[in-house]
């Protein structure tokens, strides 16, 4: 076609009135032939954050929201049950079956995602800069969020003793560390910074994917007074996995965190 | 009375008038348009000849008024920004257009911005729950005054260091039994207000980002629910009605948020 040709007045495809200048049918998305021969893109357009990632699908934006339902509503019935359980019958050994259950769902969903999870759990991504990572954001969460809750005790907020369960259980330490520091740290972060941060990134992007699984992550302890610090708290560990690619640290911050207060609480 | 009016293209403004004790009034470009409504549907055809059909349905709350255009969902002018920019190029387009004529960018259908009008439900929602959480706080701290002033006043006899008996297999001072009956009642009031500043934060950032605010007010709406219920398991049946309701909205302006979403994000 040469330049003295002039652009088409219709579609060729539908037959829908074309503007001045139009590149493409606003009706059926058909490139119109322009009298010059640049050449316009007609790739999936690259999001303006620089996140390239496969163009989502409606559908499976909606996917992978009911994914997310269905975990997050998963996980609070079980606590809801337990929870009614435990009010109903408090000798009732209901923690552990409730991170059990907990533990089985999270681990059904995150086999399901393997091809995605699997990655994030090799050894191979807990390397030097990870580690870096990992000790800033200890830093930050000893210091900043150890004060912040140094100051909601002295300000006389009652907190659940874990050392209670000790008691009313005769749990050992071992058993106390595993039930309430191990577990948590490994199936929270496969739930939370793994299964639902992906969904939720492929629906709201990398930064208000991070928002909205801390938001879930503290909302899921069932505490509103705690909301805020388990909301940062979120947001250092999911910071830890988008930056390492890995929830390996996010893990043994967790880890770590739960430990530490647990022994705390004991030697106190 | 309730007006709505649509503007299909820069050519064709449609409003549906209907005041009370009168009858429902269509006009096209300031023009009454003559015709029959059936079963809640008035056909008319626009001056370039399209068909158009003004239709009212019955929705959660209220009663929506939609008008279709060649069998295409048309949002009215509350719901369609007035500066309309593909969301790829920014170059501007037309309310019709469902693919950008010059970089080619996938538009969806016009019906796209009908979601902010359940997005401006659950936020609108989002807002009477900040409200409610509130006036729940305050309430429930009055009522607590009495009973609380008595307990204190049955511990008084005791040292704070005093030993009690166990209570549902928990033992106490009497110290730490007296802050955690002042924190009972204080804690209604602080948890309530602390809700109601989340629910009115979410409904601030709903204005920018309306999916990320409804997905976390969803979440907390519920875990208010499941954590009343395991208080009380009693709670779960009170109120199931309007529980569900303000369920069913939330998740109407979620699905409304993700419609108006663009690949972009």
């Amino acid at each position: 076609m040469d330049s003295e040709t002039p652009a088409p007045a219709a579609c060729a495809k539908c037959g829908a009135a074309l503007r001045a200048e139009s590149r493409f049918c606003a009706r059926c998305g058909t490139r119109i032939p322009a009298p010059e021969e640049s050449q316009v893109a007609a790739d999936p357009v690259v999001p303006s954050d620089g996140w390239v990632a496969e163009k989502a699908a409606p559908t499976s934006r909606g996917d992978a929201l009911r994914v997310v339902a269905w975990l997050y509503g998963l996980l609070l019935f079980t606590s809801l049950v337990c929870g009614i359980a435990y009010s109903i019958k408090p000798q009732g050994d209901f923690a552990f079956w409730m991170t059990l259950v907990d533990a089985v769902v999270i681990v059904c969903f995150a086999s399901y995602f393997r091809n995605e999870i699997g990655p994030l759990l090799r050894p191979s991504t807990f390397d030097g800069r990870a580690r870096k990572m990992l000790a800033i954001a200890a830093a930050i969460q000893f210091v900043a969020l150890g004060a912040v809750f140094y100051l909601l005790e002295r300000l006389g907020l009652p907190f659940e003793r874990i050392t209670d369960e000790m008691q009313r259980h005769d749990y050992s330490l071992w058993q106390l560390i595993a039930l309430y520091s191990l577990a948590p740290a490994v199936f929270e972060e496969i739930a939370f910074r793994g299964v639902m941060f992906d969904r939720l990134r492929l629906v709201l992007g990398e930064r208000e994917g991070w928002l909205v699984q801390a938001a879930f992550f503290s909302v899921l302890h069932l505490s509103p007074v705690i909301f805020p610090t388990h909301f940062a708290m979120g947001l250092i560990f999911g910071w830890l996995r988008i930056r390492t690619g890995s929830l390996l640290p996010g893990m043994v911050l967790h880890f770590a965190w739960n430990a530490v207060n647990t022994l705390l609480e004991l030697y106190q | 009375m309730s007006t709505v009016e649509w503007r299909v293209d820069k050519d064709t403004h449609i409003v549906f008038r209907k005041r009370i004790f009168s009858r429902r009034k269509v006009e096209l470009n300031g023009q009454p348009v003559e015709g029959e409504w059936r079963s809640k549907r008035f056909a008319f055809n626009l001056a370039d000849g399209r068909p158009a059909e003004i239709e009212l349905t019955a929705s959660t709350l209220s009663r929506d008024i939609d008008l279709k255009v060649d069998g295409k969902l048309i949002p009215d002018v509350r719901y369609v920004p007035k500066d309309l920019r593909c969301p790829a190029c920014k170059a501007e387009i037309q309310l019709l257009d469902e693919f950008c004529a010059k970089c080619g960018q996938d538009l969806g259908t016009p019906a796209r911005f009908i979601g902010q009008r359940s997005v401006q439900g659950a936020t609108s929602a989002i807002r009477l729950l900040a409200v409610l959480f509130a006036l729940v706080g305050v309430v429930m701290f009055f009522i607590m005054r009495a009973p609380t002033d008595a307990a204190l006043r049955n511990l008084a006899q005791f040292d704070d260091q005093e030993v009690l008996e166990p209570i549902d297999g928990k033992t106490y001072t009497a110290g730490e039994l007296r802050k955690q009956i002042v924190w009972e009642r204080n804690g209604v009031l602080v948890v309530n207000l602390l809700l109601s500043v989340i629910m009115l934060v979410l409904a601030w950032w709903s204005r920018f980002k309306p999916l990320p605010a409804i997905l976390i007010a969803t979440a907390i709406y519920a875990v208010v629910q499941v954590t009343s219920a395991i208080v009380d398991p009693a709670t779960i049946t009170q109120g199931i009605v309007i529980k569900a309701i303000v369920i069913a909205i939330l998740v109407k302006g979620i699905k409304g948020a993700l419609s108006l979403r663009t690949d972009n994000g």
